[in-house]
């Protein structure tokens, strides 16, 4: 039987190539991209399951009141891992980790070549309640039992040692101080751990800063996590308790909350900031799902709107066959095994495909994938192949075998017009590929508007230097700016692309406690210049140094006497800080009874545009300084980035030198969504061709089963036009109809998407219409091709045998 | 078949859908949570810089509140579990305990040159530093400098025989000046005034902030003569069995007096509060009393505990098993129990002489700072004697709040020299080595209301600890021990050095 049905199925792809290359290559394509997807939407929920008791592990969540709102964040006080766990029986363990808030530099001992990475401080218990962390070299117990150990990264041991053992060498961070450790591990850190690092030491090691704090404050650079005992008895006395934890230990009003590690990536509801790492969203997670299933769909629905569109060439043989005692039950297992056979064939196929691509696909998502058939994906793909090839076989098999024998060899058509399901299938996919192409066309037309959005400030020929806390930068400015290619040199915290501390502000009779929430944003007097800030009112920030350090030294005496302490700074706002003040001239006026304002400058985004233009305050104090930001010609770049190496190694020797683009840095925060567009564009463009030869296989079957009827029209007289424009007719009714039915659907979906923006293009007709007319031109120019070739056809070979 | 298809689908379904055991909140609810608590918050802070009184201005008369003793269930009492102190032992490096040491030289006083040779006492306040010298007291501002006398005490030096380099002062006679502890609430000092000629006994309150220059004698309508700066209060009577132990303020507006154990087991009266004018506001009672007591004398060297703590006044009567914080006018709320388990000592026992106590424990320091409470036990009765035939053992325990852990510092307890505390505490120090700049052992000897430890030593003092070998070998950063060097080249020898140990 088998053996049968297969030779049947040859004999059927031999008799009609192109037909079966339509539908093969369909579900090829169909499966392949949705093996993609699968890899990818694998990959995104398989976040933090390397480690073995993920279910149980939590991480501690602060809800605090800043200002006039309630903030929520991982932000966490040093305390609550240790007290947690001594507190509550339900707890199993709980660790912190703190990072540090910048990189350090590191290098072997008696080598003088540097490299920088983030380093972040554990307690004794991280890698008990961490365990997926695959030791490379040394192992938990023994990695950070020295004061004076260090845990590397796999990724920071490469770089430092190749492919060298690094375990129980010596190196060397040498940032204020010079710190000598010994390798004490190596660690690799799987892409999906939201948990990254450089290089760990113990909160206990010489010198240690991590992880040391009290109750007083809790540090955005510092996550705590519990782990829940397997079987913990969490009720409501047991959830108010932990969520008030904080209160019975200091007097702040704080609230814990407990976020399952495994939702750190794709659930994490609050505003993230850039110390927030490896944060998604479930959003995309369900796009690409949906992607799939329609591309798998499309697929199906072309496969069987194919077979049964060919329905009519195959009657003579099913009458034939049911004439000859073939039973319906054997002739729709032919049909569905028929069916199974393309769909297997199609896979093995996609598979050859997947695994030729996935280098390709993991550089073009910034994942890296690796193919293993685990039990898993077997199961799925057999099920998705069954399913799709039962499914894409039951309607033909169930319709075919319907046909009534008789008629068939009375000549009738025994298709007769029973065409409503292959052309309903025409306006599914004509609707699929009318989303996509809607969807796509707005996320390109959104990152144009982001690209080229007026930011308020200047973003080319912007070189960002990373120096470090640097208290005497003047001369080293003075230095760059001799060169005549270097414009402005200015010195800020980062450089504006996501910055943001937030500070509470308060003004004039306002009480202390009834503040506002201000992004505080450290910058010298040459940043507005720098960047090209416009003032609207007052002036930018000047600064007089020495007096700056005198009225330094003096609020620190005045701190270790005890007596209440200031340095009164001029400060400078932005435009929506003035509108929240609400003040006919806020220059003169004081914040926190203390700072003066100077000045008010124009909004500028100093964050993506996902966030509003929020109130901020730039403030210029030279112990904040993080980056040099250098304005240079576009005229001999390698020269001036080569001077400005030079400049820097000869003042700041101690550390390694790079820089970056400013537009390179904006780009950066732009990339999840770019490579979301890529990946869109792609499948999109995957699904209608897919669509497009579906209707081309179903135009042509239409056209055949019409080829007398045209020759006899032609016979008659009937002109080339008016053949084309009864083959045509059809089909764009329905893509008419799809166009109808896709446009509230992707209004819909990209209204949903445009909202992760604050700031955002807005959803033009045009887009709708160009949809709407590119798949009304697809399917012509697919239909009219065989339209043509019909309707051009010398009559007489389709009216030969009559 | 079919049955057993769709059983076995059903059972897959139900336990793949049971929902997992999740620590989750409601989001919404702890967010009026915090703004309910913020609320409560704020208006207690601004009753506070008010200084709205807590207590009615007017009191009918015999009226007395009701004492309240009950636990704040928002903080309820933490346990020091000294039962097992001899089960969790901790080597502390300093720089676990303390971020930071701060080294203040002070002025020398311009109007009294024989502090040092008389002794004196310090008060670290949040912003000031009091020193207390016989009867005199000085202010001075916290970064070392001299502010102001805030009182000079008539010694009543009298001749003693024919050798004029020997006086007497004789403190029942005719002295002046200030009596006792002093006390700080923010930038108001307490004192009690003594004029044991005019036999008054007076409580004093002073603000410090005040840039008097001069030592104003307020004008007095009982037309005698007060040698001290401040506004007088309530008199406190200078018959020693009228008078209380203590006189400690509670308040802006408040005070209590406080009798000592000895007293107070007999009379069974621990404490009564006052307005500042002397009104009494209410009277708490000592439940643990001595009865049929026949000694004549009794064992008396068990301390009370009191300080304050954050503006809080914190007390513990001897041998009473909790740590109250005092709020005026009626409640004393616990805020530690000391489970002192087999080693604690009854009242009656442990006032009556011979008794044995070599196998308990008692509290002879408790030093609240903002994270540890340092604890110094004795097991056996502490007397010269007992000290010389060692029988008696001096632990070390540091209480950490946050963990609620009690941990006994590795130390020899017979390690002690002398036959007093106060003579073995000068000669060997013990405590926590100093791994932050090398200096003195550290131990509180006392703790400001801020909750930070303080001493004040003779720059002597300091450069005969840097050519110690201690410090020679001391693993501290080496800038820090330069400093520190500096320091000690640049003090003179009779200068003191206020050090505050701060914790962030």
């Amino acid at each position: 039987m088998f053996k049968f049905n297969l030779k049947i199925l040859i004999r059927g792809i031999r008799n009609k190539p192109v037909y079966s290359l339509i539908s093969i290559a369909g579900f090829t394509f169909g499966i392949a991209a949705s093996l993609f997807i699968y890899f990818w939407v694998l990959d995104e929920l398989s976040f933090e399951k390397f480690h073995p008791d993920h279910q149980q592990i939590y991480r501690v969540l602060t809800l605090s009141k800043q200002g006039d709102k309630i903030v929520k964040s991982a932000s966490s006080y040093d305390p609550i891992a240790v007290t947690m766990k001594i507190d509550y029986p339900q707890i199993e363990d709980a660790t912190s980790i703190s990072y540090s808030s910048e990189d350090s530099p590191l290098k072997i001992k008696g080598t003088s070549t540097k490299i920088e990475a983030r380093r972040a401080w554990i307690d004794e218990i991280f890698f008990e309640v961490f365990q997926g962390f695959l030791f490379l070299e040394g192992d938990m117990e023994t990695a950070l039992d020295a004061p004076n150990k260090i845990v590397l990264s796999e990724k920071v041991a490469k770089k430092l040692f190749g492919e060298e053992l690094a375990i129980g060498k010596t190196i060397i961070s040498d940032k204020y101080l010079e710190e000598v450790y010994q390798v004490g591990g190596v660690l690799h850190i799987p892409s999906q751990s939201h948990i990254d690092f450089g290089f760990l030491l113990s909160d206990k090691s010489e010198g240690s800063v991590g992880l040391s704090g009290g109750w007083g404050r809790k540090s955005a650079h510092t996550n705590s996590y519990i782990k829940l005992n397997k079987d913990a008895l969490i009720d409501d006395n047991f959830r108010e308790q932990a969520s008030g934890h904080v209160s019975r230990y200091s007097s702040h009003t704080d609230k814990l909350m407990f976020q399952p590690i495994d939702d750190i990536h794709l659930h994490t509801d609050y505003e993230t900031f850039w110390y927030d790492k490896k944060i998604s969203n479930i959003k995309y997670v369900w796009i690409f799902s949906g992607l799939a299933l329609l591309i798998i769909l499309m697929a199906s629905l072309n496969f069987a709107s194919l077979t049964t569109a060919r329905a009519s060439e195959r009657a003579t043989e099913i009458g034939i066959r049911k004439v000859t005692g073939s039973d319906k039950k054997s002739l729709v297992i032919q049909f569905i095994s028929e069916s199974v056979m393309q769909t297997i064939i199609a896979t093995i196929l996609a598979l050859i495909v997947v695994v030729l691509f996935l280098p390709w696909f993991g550089n073009l998502t910034g994942k890296e994938f690796s193919f293993t058939f685990s039990a898993s994906l077997i199961a799925s793909l057999l099920l998705i192949t069954l399913l799709v090839g039962i499914f894409s076989g039951l309607y033909p098999a169930f319709y075919l075998t319907s046909f009534n024998p008789i008629l068939i060899f009375k000549g009738g058509n025994p298709t007769g017009s029973k065409a409503g399901f292959t052309k309903s299938l025409v306006l599914v996919q004509f609707a699929i590929a009318i989303v996509l192409i809607v969807s796509t066309g707005t996320i390109y037309k959104q990152l144009q508007f982001i690209k080229t959005r007026d930011l308020g400030l200047d973003k080319e020929n912007i070189v960002v230097v990373p120096t470090g806390l640097w208290y005497s930068i003047g001369s080293f400015k003075q230095e760059l700016l001799a060169n005549p290619n270097i414009v402005s040199v200015s010195a800020s915290t980062e450089p504006p692309v996501d910055f943001a501390w937030l500070r509470g502000f308060h003004w004039g009779g306002m009480d202390s406690q009834d503040t506002i929430q201000a992004s505080m944003f450290w910058v010298d007097e040459d940043f507005a210049e720098t960047y090209n800030i416009e003032m609207v009112q007052g002036e930018f920030l000047r600064q007089n140094y020495s007096d700056f350090w005198k009225e330094n030294d003096q609020a620190n005496k005045d701190k270790k006497a005890g007596k209440s302490y200031a340095v009164s700074l001029p400060v400078v706002i932005n435009e929506a800080f003035a509108k929240q003040m609400n003040v006919e001239d806020p220059i003169g006026m004081r914040l926190n009874r203390s700072n003066v304002i100077v000045g008010v400058a124009k909004d500028f985004h100093y964050r993506p545009l996902h966030n509003k233009i929020s109130p901020m305050v730039m403030l210029n104090d030279p112990q904040n300084m993080g980056v040099v930001n250098v304005k240079i010609r576009p005229e001999n770049r390698a020269e001036t980035l080569a001077f400005i190496r030079d400049v820097y190694k000869k003042h700041r020797e101690d550390r390694g030198f790079s820089y970056s683009y400013f537009e390179d840095e904006l780009e950066q925060v732009y990339m999840a969504e770019n490579r979301l567009a890529n990946l869109i564009f792609k499948f999109s463009f995957l699904a209608i061709v897919i669509a497009m030869m579906g209707i081309f296989g179903l135009s042509t079957f239409a056209t055949e089963r019409r080829i007398k009827e045209i020759g006899i029209r032609k016979v008659h007289g009937a002109k080339l036009t008016e053949i084309l424009a009864m083959l045509n007719k059809d089909f764009i009714k329905w893509v008419a109809i799809a166009i109808v039915v896709a446009a509230p659907i992707a209004w819909y979906i990209i209204h949903k998407w445009l909202e992760n923006f604050a700031y955002k293009t807005k959803l033009s007709w045009w887009i709708f219409a160009l949809a709407g007319l590119l798949a009304l031109g697809i399917a012509l120019l697919t239909v009219s091709w065989q339209s043509w070739r019909a309707a051009t056809r010398n009559p007489v070979e389709a009216l030969r045998y009559e | 078949m079919k049955t057993k298809i769709l059983t076995l689908l059903i059972i897959i379904s139900f336990t793949s859908c049971k929902p997992r055991n999740k620590l989750n909140s409601n989001e919404q609810q702890l967010v009026q949570q915090i703004s309910k608590e913020e609320k409560e918050k704020q208006e207690v802070e601004a009753a506070l810089k008010q200084n709205v009184p807590a207590i009615p201005d007017t009191l009918p008369l015999g009226l007395r509140f009701k004492v309240d003793r009950s636990i704040d269930t928002q903080f309820p009492p933490k346990v020091i579990d000294i039962a097992n102190l001899f089960n969790s032992e901790k080597k502390y490096k300093l720089s676990e305990l303390i971020t930071e040491i701060d080294y203040i030289t002070l002025e020398d006083i311009p109007v009294d040159d024989s502090y040092q040779t008389t002794g004196f006492e310090t008060f670290l306040a949040d912003n000031h530093l009091l020193i207390k010298s016989m009867f005199s007291l000085y202010l001075y501002n916290r970064d070392g400098r001299f502010k102001d006398v805030i009182c000079k005490g008539d010694l009543n030096r009298t001749k003693e025989g024919g050798n004029s380099n020997v006086s007497v002062i004789s403190t029942s006679a005719g002295t002046k000046g200030v009596w006792g502890d002093v006390w700080t609430l923010d930038n108001k000092l307490f004192y009690r005034y003594a004029d044991n000629k005019a036999k008054k006994f007076i409580l004093m309150s002073y603000d410090m902030d005040s840039e008097q220059n001069s030592i104003p004698l307020p004008n007095s309508s009982e037309n005698f003569n007060v040698t001290g700066k401040g506004e007088m209060h309530a008199s406190l009577g200078i018959e020693r069995n009228e008078r209380y132990t203590e006189i400690v303020p509670l308040s802006k507006d408040s005070y209590a007096g406080i009798n000592r154990k000895t007293k107070s087991a007999k009379n069974g009266l621990l404490m009564t509060t006052f307005r500042l004018n002397g009104d009494t506001l209410n009277s708490f009672p000592d439940y643990e009393t001595i009865s049929n007591y026949s000694h004549s004398v009794m064992r008396g060297n068990f301390p009370q505990i009191s300080y304050h703590y954050g503006n809080v006044f914190t007390f513990r009567n001897a041998f009473n098993d909790t740590v109250y914080r005092v709020v005026p006018p009626n409640r004393l709320i616990p805020a530690y129990i000391l489970n002192m388990g087999d080693f604690k000592i009854e009242t009656q026992e442990g006032f009556t002489p011979g008794q044995d106590i070599s196998d308990k424990l008692y509290i002879k320091e408790f030093f609240e700072t903002r994270k540890y409470i340092y604890l110094k036990l004795f097991q056996g009765y502490d007397s010269p004697k007992n000290r010389e035939k060692k029988s008696v053992q001096i632990y070390y325990a540091i209480y950490e709040k946050e963990t609620g852990k009690l941990n006994k510092l590795p130390i020899n307890p017979l390690g002690y020299s002398g036959v007093s505390d106060r003579h073995q505490s000068f000669n060997i120090r013990k405590g926590v080595l100093n791994d932050i700049d090398g200096g003195f052992i550290f131990w509180p000897h006392k703790v400001s209301p801020k909750g930070e430890a303080y001493e004040v030593v003779l720059g002597e003092k300091l450069k005969k600890h840097i050519s110690s070998e201690q410090f020679i070998k001391s693993t501290a950063p080496k800038n820090k021990k330069d400093e520190l060097k500096e320091l000690s080249e640049k003090v003179r020898d009779d200068q003191l050095i206020l050090i505050v140990y701060k914790t962030h």
